[in-house]
């Protein structure tokens, strides 16, 4: 069931998470600038905070979609390869206007390749997360068979 | 059949007491009546109405804002119990907590799945799915027999 006290604790997680990533976002970016020794246009700043915004939007609609009782029923690296690539193409909106932003023109196709290649091992970890975690409540679904039989449910009906 | 009922204040919790010839097919009425009672709880519907609800029939308990409801296979009920107060009673009768918000009835467990970030997923007698916290799981493990209780 969801509630009103769900749904605002889902809004509150997910914009703490986006805040987290917003201030280390900024910090990485500032550290990778001042390395380079280039100037950060400040309407940059304003654009990062938008992205991360807009990433906050997706993780409550990513969270109450993880409440469904469909989502639920599917193995979890489906919910994650569904929703990163949203996020991939919100983050590289994000990084192609901050670097167009700054006059550094880059390549399309490059920047594809490598979204495609990230999205590709991110699937391979996730399919070898899930089958690790499955070996362990494969386990937990045996000794689960053992209490049934002890404590079986039908004898109460 | 004579019943005496007898208050007694001393007592932490009500005691029955039956005295019998044999154990007759009245007497085992007796017992079972006593049996469902000890396992009943009051529960209210949609509509308002008050029922008994089997604790053995109940899937899970759910605290949803300051309400706490008891899920059945095909029904729900609202509890007027917190659910800090049902656990230790839930405890004997093979519940789990396995969230801040849900005790769950280990007998109505089918299946349990893995979910991200070191969650777990329970597959109910009804065919619905629940979320094993990370902080529970272990508390979870220990219901089933697979670890030992601290």
């Amino acid at each position: 069931m969801m509630s009103g006290e769900r749904f605002k604790n889902i809004v509150k997680k997910s914009f703490s998470i986006a805040a987290i990533c917003f201030s280390m976002g900024i910090l990485f970016i500032g550290i990778g600038f001042s390395f380079f020794g280039i100037y950060m246009e400040p309407v940059n700043i304003i654009r990062i905070w938008i992205g991360f915004f807009i990433l906050g939007v997706l993780t409550v609609f990513r969270s109450m979609f993880d409440y469904t009782q469909w989502a639920r029923s599917k193995p979890f690296y489906i919910k994650n390869i569904l929703f990163m690539p949203l996020y991939l193409i919100v983050a590289l909106i994000m990084a192609i206007s901050i670097v167009r932003g700054q006059g550094v023109d880059m390549s399309l196709s490059l920047m594809i390749l490598y979204s495609v290649l990230f999205l590709i091992f991110f699937t391979i970890r996730q399919f070898i997360e899930y089958f690790i975690q499955k070996a362990k409540t494969d386990k937990m679904n045996d000794a689960l068979e053992l209490f049934q039989k002890e404590h079986s449910w039908d004898e109460e009906e | 059949m004579k019943i005496f009922v007898k208050d007694k204040m001393n007592l932490s919790e009500t005691e029955v007491e039956i005295r019998c010839k044999e154990r007759d097919t009245e007497v085992e009425a007796v017992l079972e009546s006593i049996k469902i009672a000890s396992d009943t709880i009051m529960g209210e519907k949609e509509n308002g109405d008050m029922e008994p609800v089997r604790i053995s029939r109940v899937l899970y308990f759910e605290a949803v804002d300051r309400n706490v409801f008891a899920y059945t296979v095909d029904d729900f009920f609202r509890v007027r119990r917190t659910l800090y107060d049902l656990e230790d009673y839930l405890i004997q009768k093979y519940f789990v907590r396995i969230s801040k918000s849900t005790i769950v009835n280990l007998k109505a467990v089918k299946s349990v799945a893995p979910e991200d970030g070191r969650r777990l997923k329970l597959l109910l007698r009804n065919g619905e799915w629940i979320v094993v916290s990370r902080n529970y799981v272990n508390d979870f493990k220990t219901g089933i027999g697979m670890k030992e209780a601290k």
